[in-house]
């Protein structure tokens, strides 16, 4: 039992090892980096102070964008393009914090990528001009985001919530489940463009057919960790905390996995390119948006809807309240847990497909929001799959606030949420949902 | 070979390994002896670390005024940190904590407070008084050990930390064969019976969670003092768990746990870089590239650690010199 268990572990480590070291040479393609910096010097008194959250767009000569991303907290956005040659870099106004502005010398300048060195843009920001835009004017856009938001966490966050209710296991490995999602369906948009042109509905196509292949990776490294360690584990009666540990081995393991093939770099599906707002009454959003909020909010009624209305989701929900009560009546438990790691698995993946839509697609990306998921599921009450979509709203909808009402604290923004949910904890420890005799 | 080895030989003995030594004595009080599942030992060593730092740096303390401030700041973090958590179930203190060290990693790092904690740059030059201190034996040579050279300044915090590692395992063997920690394993193994017992328990958990987390603050100042640069990018969510990792290997709720699990951890660490950068040099045996290759072999260490992690708490969660009998975590 022992041996077989310790060859099935390690037989998934090579498997998964082999298996990104097949897509190692796809995804180091003669890409260069672009880097670029954004600052703050206006109102800092001379000294240069490093703005996060500004939105960077890089288009190519003629015109279609190429990368898109983010400053982190260095006030440095890294955004990979396909090519060497001449960039336009452009900064977006909306995205700039509270009191800055465009600098002196406009929102975009081009940029020379030479081969093997990449290229450099530095924007020293000046003092706001009158924005035309009031703070209440945002806020309609601000809550359409924290939904948006709070419904990509959902998705992820209901697998891990459903996997803590049946088998009480915080599952650290989650994050990367996520991960595999968005990595997997990077590397895959990249085979497609390699016969016909991106853009448009070919693009549209082809992003959906990459989004099958990684949905379908993360569900299986789900079911292959629940078959190949949670499973005997169980069988063999190993506690909870020591599967928690297990757990964060093996995200561990994983996570440099990937970064070892898929690379540090963060970058975008093959087919991204940026789009124009289409107006729906006060708020401006881009279709992609749009479809990919549409996209959750139907895979989250789908679950509801299974959840209730099913066979198989009453047998979820049984086991949950009580795994040997439901085994008496005929459950089979086995299988309604296997069940759940697969519908976690691949609700994960898809949670992990749009985050990196609107984010790009890096290799600690799950990791970073696995925080969140935990924050979710515990302030909407652990283990009840409806908390999670309460708790992941409530989450979404508060970072957005944060960001739009401390607009200069707006990199603080997921603090925020953990400090709320620790909040919670203190006055309604079981959470939102929660049953009181759950707890302590 | 000789070189791979010196090199894993320092790893053993160094500052990171001492570093970890202490945060994992302290995670050992927390989690060997009481049962409690704290994920923030991270935070724990956050705050001693800037304790040492920010007082130095801005208001020009001297550097050994700032040990009872780690003392008061870890305890005052302790104490936050259990109010809300430790009468709940244990998962919530694992979440709690996590969020928590997550929270101070942020605001340290955040670029509004740069005159304050150095942002992401973090605080440099604060340890002129550790280097003024450095005995005349000391001074101006470098010790080898075999084919590494460890300079006057590293050779005196080693010495300094290690007589810390040294402080804190004699107090915890000797608190936890007081009838104190005697209560404390009365806890791990059951809770309810140690309240029915008349034991307040909450009292006794966070008394544990103060003691484990003042012993992580001094973790956190050796790492900074050793590195001479306190940064967030020192204390991210990775250290708590390389800090399991640590324990696990050297024996849950064992005092020579921490010591012998840090010592092992970072000599494997440091052999396995020394070896696969061997191995992708360019010359001699080489691996082949669609394995690893220089850009990428170093990040092969942190895939060891997380399958050793999984693989050791699957087959062997007593550690390396743990008895299955007194293994203790998982008993409630």
């Amino acid at each position: 039992m022992v041996t077989s268990s310790f060859r099935r572990a390690l037989r998934l480590l090579l498997v998964t090892f082999a298996f990104f070291a097949l897509f190692s040479e796809t995804a180091h393609a003669d890409e260069e980096i672009l880097q670029v910096r954004v600052q703050n010097t206006a109102t800092t008194g001379g000294k240069k102070e490093p703005v996060a959250g500004v939105d960077i767009v890089v288009t190519d000569a003629a015109g279609a964008t190429v990368g898109e991303g983010l400053t982190d907290e260095k006030g440095v956005a890294k955004i990979a393009v396909p090519s060497d040659g001449s960039f336009t870099v452009t900064i977006d106004e909306a995205t700039l914090p509270e009191g800055l502005g465009l600098p002196e010398s406009g929102a975009s300048r081009t940029v020379n990528v030479t081969a093997g060195l990449g290229g450099n843009a530095n924007f020293n920001l000046g003092a706001a001009t009158a924005k035309a835009d009031s703070k209440l004017s945002l806020l309609p856009k601000t809550l359409f985001n924290g939904l948006r938001f709070g419904l990509v966490i959902a998705i992820m966050s209901v697998g891990l919530s459903l996997i803590y209710a049946t088998t009480g296991l915080s599952n650290f490995a989650h994050g990367e489940t996520v991960t595999i999602g968005a990595v997997m369906t990077a590397v895959a948009s990249g085979w497609f463009t390699l016969s016909s042109a991106t853009g448009g509905w070919g693009g549209f196509v082809q992003l959906g057919a990459a989004m099958v292949i990684g949905v379908g990776c993360a569900t299986a490294f789900s079911g292959a960790l629940e078959l190949a360690v949670w499973r005997p584990m169980r069988r063999r009666g190993i506690g909870l905390t020591s599967m928690m540990i297990v757990s964060i081995g093996i995200a561990m393991a994983v996570r440099f996995i990937i970064q070892m093939y898929y690379g540090s770099q963060p970058r975008s599906y093959a087919q991204f390119s940026s789009q124009t707002n289409i107006n729906i009454g006060p708020i401006g959003v881009t279709p992609r948006d749009l479809t990919t909020g549409i996209v959750a909010l139907v895979a989250l009624c789908s679950v509801g809807f299974l959840l209730m209305k099913t066979r198989t989701g009453k047998a979820i929900r049984a086991v949950s309240d009580n795994p040997d009560l439901a085994s008496t009546t005929g459950i089979n438990t086995e299988r309604i847990i296997l069940t759940v790691w697969l519908l976690g698995g691949a609700l994960a993946g898809l949670g992990g497909v749009i985050f990196g839509l609107d984010e790009q697609v890096s290799w600690n990306m799950g990791t970073k929001i696995l925080l969140m998921m935990f924050a979710a599921i515990t302030l909407g009450g652990l283990g009840r799959p409806f908390g999670a979509l309460v708790g992941s709203l409530a989450v979404g909808m508060f970072v957005q606030l944060w960001a739009w009402l401390f607009s200069s604290y707006a990199d603080l923004k997921t603090m925020g949420a953990l400090l709320a949910m620790i909040l919670v904890l203190l006055f309604r420890p079981q959470g939102i949902l929660g049953k009181k005799e759950r707890v302590g | 070979m000789s070189q791979t080895l010196s090199n894993g030989l320092f790893g053993a003995i160094g500052i990171t390994a001492i570093a970890y030594c202490l945060a994992a004595i302290g995670l050992n009080v927390h989690f060997g002896y009481t049962g409690l599942l704290n994920f923030g030992q991270a935070g724990f060593a956050l705050v001693g670390g800037y304790a040492v730092a920010m007082p130095v740096m801005n208001w020009q303390w001297s550097i050994w005024a700032t040990i009872p401030v780690v003392i008061m700041a870890s305890s005052v973090f302790a104490l936050l940190l259990g109010i809300p958590t430790l009468r709940l179930r244990s998962d919530y203190l694992a979440i709690v904590t996590i969020a928590a060290a997550e929270i101070l990693r942020l605001l340290v790092s955040t670029p509004k407070a740069v005159n304050v904690t150095g942002a992401t740059d973090g605080i440099n030059s604060f340890t002129n008084d550790i280097q003024n201190s450095i005995p005349g034996f000391l001074k101006g040579k470098t010790v080898p050990l075999w084919e590494k050279n460890i300079s006057d300044y590293e050779m005196w915090v080693i010495m300094l930390g290690w007589f810390l590692v040294i402080v804190f395992s004699v107090a915890v063997w000797s608190l936890m064969r007081s009838p104190w920690g005697r209560v404390l394993r009365s806890i791990r193994e059951d809770e309810d019976a140690a309240r029915s017992l008349g034991k307040n328990v909450f009292v006794y958990k966070m008394t544990s969670l103060v003691l484990g987390g003042v012993i992580g603050g001094f973790g956190g100042a050796i790492l900074v003092i050793g590195q001479r640069n306190a940064s967030p990018g020192s204390f991210q969510t990775q250290f708590t768990f390389l800090t399991y990792a640590i324990v696990v290997l050297g024996g849950v709720g064992k005092v020579k746990g921490p010591i012998v699990g840090a010592m092992i951890f970072w000599f494997m660490i440091n052999v396995s870089d020394s070896l696969l950068a061997d191995w992708t040099d360019g010359s001699g045996f080489q691996l082949p590239t669609w394995v690893m290759d220089s850009s990428n072999f170093s990040f092969f260490r942190w895939i060891l650690v997380g399958s050793g992690l999984a693989l050791l708490v699957i087959f062997r969660p007593q550690g390396i010199f743990g008895d299955k009998k007194e293994q203790a975590f998982d008993v409630r």
